[in-house]
């Protein structure tokens, strides 16, 4: 099988999976469309070397995280700037739950980097390390950029009214 | 439901709601051979310098031992430069590159006053600010509008009108505006004299508000970086930006200041006024003021943002801590402050 046969099979069977993370991380369709069409034509580059791989798509799926966070350039518009990280302690508590609708553009409004945190931790399931690995970065960076993530929903959750429960938690 | 559990649930069902389009498989091959031919020639063209920088090297040694023979000099070993911080990366990645000499300085599209609208930062090796509102008045800061004027934007000229009190020997500045592909705003000066501007005859603005702004990012991501310390003295007045919200606080010469949360619209509307004791603080670090509701005290640290060499200055930079305070909304609602300022 050449290696276009091979890549295009890959493509057609992982399109779908590929493209939901990549919607995640970018936070919008066109996003999603122009991210992965950057990572695959990466992905292409690399595909005799990738291809062989017993987890390519695991490979192309941390490759969409870091192109995503490497393109700064995409990734700051449409961003909106959040406040600082105040004090508020990273345990899990009992919150109030929250409808899609609200929760997601939340997600969608933080820093790019801090999304990618959020998005690789809770749908990628992967650890602060793993996640250090994927972005090349310390694994403080990761805890602390998580945990400004978490903040800054908490803080907007409040603003909204329905963080009472939160602040006191 | 702890908030773990939601981010995974709602991400998850975020994603499942996605109707994934159809892949271009044929484009993704070409823009990957494509990727893949760029990749050589940049491979060859380092090969090709790297083998003149090996020969050049040889061709120094040599020439450093035909001179110097017998002299107790050596080679030093130069001090290994650590790898830039991720933040100045990607503010590198997000600017053009020595935008000044640029051919096509000029080439982007012409701005509107809703373009031109907002606070701007006059990009390296200059320092300046820059304030524009939705009808074209503008000046080098807020406060002080005795000191700001109007102007005039027809096609791709923007003329602003300066005012006698801060400029006796021209009345108007013609510049030719375009919006560059990094979102800076890019002015060539036309006029036959050019005084009374912060650069030469071209300038490169970074937006900082309203966002998004590479710059403001940039601010954002480093403030862990900033070395904080007590304010042996610091020189309040001036014009400030909050990088995490976008406020711009404003401080006249006599510690009067108006607090603005936002800088669209026709005017600049502030959301507070008060006045900071800038003659009563402390260099240990403590201030007070007052607003319409009442007063507050506050510490305050001093510190510097970090520089990124041909894009971006060291700005000043101010942490309120309020230990007190009756206003609303207040200058401590935003903990950190950057100095948009003229250079020292």
């Amino acid at each position: 099988m050449s290696i276009d046969q091979d890549f295009t099979e890959f493509v057609a069977a992982r399109w779908g999976s590929l493209y939901r993370l990549a919607y995640l991380l970018a936070g919008s369709p066109t996003g999603a469309e122009d991210l992965l069409q950057t990572t695959l034509e990466k992905t292409y580059m690399k595909w005799s070397r990738i291809g062989p791989m017993d987890h390519a798509e695991a490979y192309v799926r941390r490759m969409l995280a870091t192109t995503m966070v490497s393109s700064r350039r995409r990734a700051w518009i449409g961003e909106r700037p959040w406040g600082e990280v105040p004090d508020v302690p990273e345990e899990s508590a009992e919150e109030p739950v929250l409808d899609r609708s609200l929760l997601w553009p939340l997600v969608c409004a933080l820093p790019a980097r801090q999304r990618a945190v959020i998005v690789l931790r809770y749908y990628e399931d992967l650890t602060e390390a793993q996640i250090a690995d994927v972005l090349g970065c310390a694994p403080g960076t990761v805890k602390s950029q998580s945990s400004a993530a978490i903040a800054a929903i908490r803080r907007a959750m409040a603003a909204a009214g329905i963080g009472e429960a939160v602040e006191g938690s | 439901m702890n908030l773990d559990e939601q981010f995974r649930a709602v991400l998850s069902e975020e994603a499942q709601m996605q109707t994934p389009t159809r892949p271009d498989i044929e484009s993704l091959i070409i823009g990957g051979q494509a990727r893949r031919r760029r990749r050589r020639t940049t491979l060859i063209g380092t090969g090709a310098a790297a083998a003149v920088l090996v020969a050049g090297g040889v061709y120094g040694v040599t020439q450093l031992h035909l001179g110097d023979s017998g002299s107790q000099r050596g080679i030093t070993n130069q001090p290994t430069q650590s790898s830039e911080p991720a933040a100045a990366e990607a503010l590198q990645a997000a600017l053009a590159a020595d935008p000044y000499g640029s051919s096509t300085f000029n080439k982007g599209p012409t701005p509107t006053f809703q373009d031109l609208a907002g606070l701007w930062s006059l990009r390296a090796p200059y320092a300046a600010p820059l304030v524009v509102d939705g009808d074209g008045d503008w000046g080098y800061g807020l406060f002080h509008e005795r000191d700001a004027s109007t102007s005039v934007l027809n096609g791709r000229t923007w003329t602003r009108k300066l005012n006698p009190v801060v400029c006796d020997s021209v009345s108007k500045l013609p510049w030719t505006a375009s919006i560059a592909g990094d979102g800076s705003l890019h002015l060539e000066f036309r006029g036959p004299t050019n005084v009374c501007t912060p650069a030469d005859d071209r300038e490169v603005w970074d937006r900082l508000a309203p966002g998004p702004s590479p710059v403001m990012d940039f601010f954002r991501e480093t403030f862990d970086q900033i070395d904080w310390h007590a304010p042996t003295r610091w020189d309040w007045p001036g014009l400030y930006v909050d990088p995490a919200t976008g406020h711009v606080l404003d401080i006249a010469d006599d510690g009067s200041y108006r607090y603005l949360e936002t800088l669209a619209g026709d005017t600049f509307t502030p959301t507070s006024r008060g006045v900071l004791d800038v003659h009563g603080a402390t260099p240990s670090g403590a201030i007070s003021g007052s607003c319409d509701e009442g007063s507050f005290t506050a510490n305050y640290e001093v510190g510097q943002t970090p520089e990124v060499a041909g894009y971006l200055t060291a700005h000043g930079a101010v942490k309120i801590t309020l230990a007190g305070s009756a206003c609303r909304p207040e200058i401590g609602a935003s903990r950190i402050w950057i100095k948009v300022g003229w250079p020292a």
